[in-house]
């Protein structure tokens, strides 16, 4: 990957080599090509080196947003709703989309050597 | 006799034509116009034709029909519709059929609503000109050379071709406004919270927000009084009542104060867009509405902030896609005993991986376009061990201070008005080898997504050349009203 044209100070390494690329696709589960790595890490090296400006602005003493609105329903009017049991999606239709079923569950290829 | 929202409901709730006459006319639309414009990726014929009956039978029994009754109103494909596929402009669920609707689906049918199909967008609504979805881009009516905008182009353009009077989208970081803009019709992006997202595949859920396309600003205002409201499936979605939306269109704008952000006038505006949102302000501003000057001065960080947090949430959210519930499944063959997912350029990692996992891996690879893949990456990237504090939980600080900016400028006027775009529609494959400045064009819209706020397209006068400009006027959180009270002054003084 290309060196960031912008350096941060906060971060002792940021240039992302291919092997960096090859751990962060090993980490969401892609399987790339050779030709993809590389491609893929030219581009993300570049939009890296953009978002490092980040570093630059003064954020001391300010709290981080997760979410802007209130999602703690404890603290709503209402609280949190009763557990109540609803009619869910059948035991078929949850199976219908799915590319193998075997014995009323999904089946997947083995993941024990 | 106008084609809009109000006017169709009405004519079929007096009788004065069928909803099986106003659904044939839209399929007719739909297919003179779709193979060019590539708009609707699904047609549910049967399906409308079929709703059209039910709702002419409601009328004949002589209940009352719904606010949307016999209105047409497209569906972006990320929304889910039971028994009529749903792709997210992608091929890891080009085949997928959901077993359920979205919550705004069940709302729209129970209003009356004819849902004649899904309409094309961006993959997993990553993207600003729909140029990555996995079926084509959409073109622009306006301009068959240049980009809808995206990533709802293709409700955007159902609309602005006259398809269906009304659509529903979603947007994360402009994907409602921005296509409004390029196409000249009316886009609204609530506040977060408003509409539940129950059904909506989710692409950043800290953001998301689904909402309305309309050829006028009343048609958009009664579509999102059917889709607003409390939903036990979203913990997202608020409490708060509706509001009177439609009852807001009309009412009078003297005394409003709206602000004008310095730095949405800054360099890299079109000055035929600048010319035409100026006008319009001036137009505001004569019929009554106190104009002030505003600072959000954290306005040109938005795009890095919203690029670290978006693929953030992406990258955990996209995990779902694995081939094992739904959607695409691809097993790479098996090469001595062991799974070669990349073949002989394969990295050492993958060779050691399991079957299991060489089966993610492959389908991943096979089923996600560029786009999808480039954030999934940089979402893991930011979020990964080293990293998290410096990107991740930066941005989301300084997503604190943009909010502020926000909370400031509401302190002094009752809405914001600015450009929704930079530019005009773009040329298609204009912005396609360099990510960076895509995301670039969706400097105007991404600051009221990170701060959660409504706000609105709604057309403005076009360039010489007859490109489309948006309008966008920015509300603080749940004032829909005060941006339809505005957003309808200005499209009354325009026509």
């Amino acid at each position: 990957m290309r060196a960031p044209t912008r350096r941060s100070t906060l971060l002792p390494d940021m240039d992302l080599d291919l092997e960096q690329l090859r751990h962060m696709a090993v980490l969401a589960e892609l399987s790339l090509g050779e030709e993809e790595e590389r491609r893929l890490a030219v581009e993300i090296g570049h939009i890296v080196a953009y978002v490092a400006e980040l570093d630059a602005i003064d954020t001391k003493g300010v709290p981080p947003t997760a979410h802007v609105a209130g999602i703690e329903p404890a603290a709503s009017e209402e609280g949190w709703r009763e557990d109540v049991v609803k009619p869910g999606l059948s035991h078929e239709e949850a199976l219908a989309g799915a590319p193998r079923a075997e014995h009323e569950g999904f089946a997947v290829p083995g993941f024990v050597e | 006799m106008t084609d809009d929202v109000i006017a169709i409901a009405g004519r079929v709730q007096r009788g004065e034509t069928t909803a099986l006459a106003v659904a044939e006319q839209a399929l007719g639309r739909i297919d003179a116009a779709n193979a060019e414009l590539n708009a609707f990726l699904t047609v549910a014929r049967d399906e409308v034709l079929e709703q059209a009956r039910a709702i002419d039978a409601k009328r004949a029994r002589g209940e009352v029909l719904g606010p949307l009754a016999g209105v047409p109103i497209a569906l972006k494909d990320a929304l889910c519709t039971r028994g009529v596929r749903t792709t997210c402009g992608s091929k890891i669920l080009e085949h997928w059929v959901p077993p359920y609707d979205a919550t705004v689906v069940t709302k729209l049918r129970q209003a009356d609503a004819l849902l004649p199909g899904k309409t094309n967008m961006d993959e997993f609504a990553m993207g600003s000109s729909n140029e990555s979805s996995a079926f084509g881009p959409v073109k622009n009516p306006r301009d068959l050379s240049r980009a809808p905008g995206g990533s709802s182009g293709g409700s955007a353009v159902a609309v602005a071709s006259g398809m269906t009077p009304a659509a529903l989208g979603s947007d994360t970081g402009g994907s409602i406004r921005q296509p409004a803009s390029f196409t000249g019709t009316v886009g609204v992006k609530p506040t977060y919270g408003r509409v539940s997202r129950f059904g909506l595949v989710a692409f950043a859920s800290s953001l998301d927000q689904i909402g309305p396309f309309a050829s006028d600003v009343r048609g958009a205002a009664r579509v999102l009084s059917v889709i607003a409201g409390k939903d036990d499936r979203d913990m997202t979605c608020l409490a708060a009542p509706a509001a009177d939306f439609e009852g807001a269109c009309g009412a009078s704008v003297k005394g409003l104060r709206i602000g004008v952000p310095e730095e949405y006038f800054a360099k890299g505006l079109d000055p035929e867009v600048e010319a035409s949102v100026r006008a319009a302000i001036a137009r505001l501003e004569a019929d009554g509405c106190t104009v002030k000057k505003v600072h959000l001065a954290h306005t040109r960080h938005a795009v890095a902030t919203y690029y670290v947090l978006a693929t953030a949430e992406a990258s955990s959210n996209l995990a779902r896609f694995d081939g094992v519930r739904y959607g695409l499944r691809v097993e790479p063959e098996r090469r001595g005993g062991v799974a070669g997912a990349g073949g002989a350029g394969a990295s050492p990692a993958s060779a050691q991986k399991s079957a299991l996992r060489a089966m993610y891996g492959a389908t991943r690879d096979a089923g996600f376009g560029a786009e999808v893949k480039r954030r999934i990456l940089l979402g893991t990237f930011v979020l990964s061990a080293g990293y998290y504090d410096a990107y991740y939980l930066k941005a989301q600080k300084v997503r604190t201070l943009i909010r502020r900016d926000f909370d400031a400028a509401f302190g002094e006027v009752d809405a914001i008005v600015c450009p929704t775009s930079p530019t005009p529609a773009f040329l298609l494959g204009e912005k396609t080898s360099d990510p960076l400045s895509m995301y670039l064009s969706d400097v105007y819209t991404l600051p009221a997504s990170l701060a959660g706020l409504p706000a609105i397209s709604v057309p403005c006068a076009p360039t010489a050349a007859g490109l489309p400009v948006g309008l966008q006027i920015i509300a603080p959180a749940l004032h829909e009203t005060t941006m339809f009270t505005l957003a309808s002054a200005w499209e009354a003084a325009r026509s």
